[in-house]
């Protein structure tokens, strides 16, 4: 009994005391309050030593839209029994800025849709060999850019729809100034980063523009749609992406030399003299 | 009796017609993120310069009908904007040019 009563009194005073620490950790768990989302999937990587899947999921309305990403599974023992291919159902549970799946179900089995994500293709660097591509002009000729191997081709990156004046309208400004130059021996190639609108006719009205109408141009300015976009883009670290009817982008140009190898290659920072006298350079040797 | 009817005729007339004034500004804002970057502050590197868009309308040198498919398809060195500028977009932008 008196026992007991030690147990109350002891516990009054540790209230008291601990109140203010009470009231503490409920701050911090209203802070850090954990959210849950019902997931639905598909599973199309599973990384156990990292205790990661990739699905690629529904709608989760009022929380995320469809999309392909990365999660890590609370329950480590889910691994053995979750292969690329299972529809799974799953909670989403967050809490702060960290999320992980819990109650994975596999719910079925298909063909993934899309092809697993392939592994970036390699960035290249000044002297190593500029990976060679099919590619689909203005004219609907197809060519590959081994073809113009013994030019010094200045290539870029550009889409027809491009709105932004100091992006595609720009460097297709400057390559037309520099074509103007006529610099023997040079070839200028811009592929297209939009190949789904640029078809070889818009491609081809498009080029006609900065040529001043004149189709003679065409003789060594390309206008391309590749689908190897992706390993080209990717050899020169260029990133782009649709977003809402437009493709966000950022900016390279290459300068490939007569054997084939990247010569030089300009990130957002270039001016027409320095493209000039690298491109008249190249094409001298 | 004769100016009841006018007076009623005027009153109607106030009340029909369409209060604009959101549809021009929405226009405007159109017209700032799409337009403005180069038909009112022209780079000097552009192959070709962009005309200035004031007056557009009371020069009479395009039919509304052409403007809009100049927006939609593009002309020259300027982009085709059909699928970003359309429907609503598209009215309102037009509705903001008539008004400069």
């Amino acid at each position: 009994m008196r026992r007991s009563g030690l147990l109350v009194c002891s516990f009054k005073i540790g209230l008291v005391k601990l109140l203010p620490l009470l009231f503490f950790a409920l701050i911090v768990a209203g802070c850090t309050k954990q959210i849950r989302h019902p997931l639905r999937g598909q599973v199309l990587e599973v990384h156990a030593e990292s205790a990661q899947i990739i699905v690629q999921h529904e709608e989760i309305p009022g929380f995320m839209a469809a999309m392909t990403m990365p999660y890590v599974v609370k329950d480590p023992s889910n691994f053995p029994r979750l292969k690329p291919g299972d529809l799974i159902n799953a909670q989403v549970v967050g809490s702060g800025d960290k999320f992980w799946l819990e109650s994975v179900s596999v719910t079925g089995h298909a063909e993934a849709e899309k092809p697993l994500r392939e592994p970036p293709p390699p960035v290249i660097k000044v002297g190593d060999v500029f990976p060679d591509f099919e590619f689909t002009n203005q004219d609907g000729k197809v060519g590959r850019l081994s073809d113009l191997k013994g030019k010094a081709v200045l290539l870029t990156f550009i889409y027809t729809r491009c709105p932004m004046p100091n992006f595609c309208p720009r460097l297709s400004s400057a390559f037309a100034k520099l074509q103007a130059k006529q610099i023997q021996g040079s070839h200028f190639v811009s592929v297209s980063m939009d190949p789904k609108y640029d078809s070889s006719s818009v491609l081809r009205k498009y080029g006609l523009a900065y040529m001043n109408g004149k189709a003679e141009g065409f003789a060594n300015w390309d206008f391309v749609f590749t689908k190897d976009l992706r390993k080209v883009a990717g050899a020169m670290d260029l990133e782009y992406e649709e977003d809402s009817g437009q493709i966000g982008h950022t900016m390279v140009i290459a300068l490939i030399g007569k054997n084939g190898k990247l010569a030089k290659d300009w990130g957002s920072q270039w001016n027409l003299e320095e493209l000039e006298q690298a491109l008249a350079s190249e094409a001298a040797r | 009796m004769r100016f009841v009817w006018l007076g009623l005729v005027l009153i109607l007339a106030a009340c029909s017609k369409v209060d604009n004034t959101k549809a021009i500004e929405n226009g405007g804002y159109t017209y700032d993120e799409n337009c403005a970057a180069c038909h009112d502050r022209p780079p000097a590197y552009l192959h070709t310069v962009p005309p200035s868009l004031k007056g557009l309308f009371a020069s009479k040198k395009l039919t509304p009908q052409q403007v809009r498919q100049i927006i939609s398809e593009g002309i020259n060195t300027m982009p085709s904007f059909g699928t970003t500028i359309k429907g609503k977009d598209l009215d309102e932008l037009m509705l903001f040019l008539e008004t400069q």
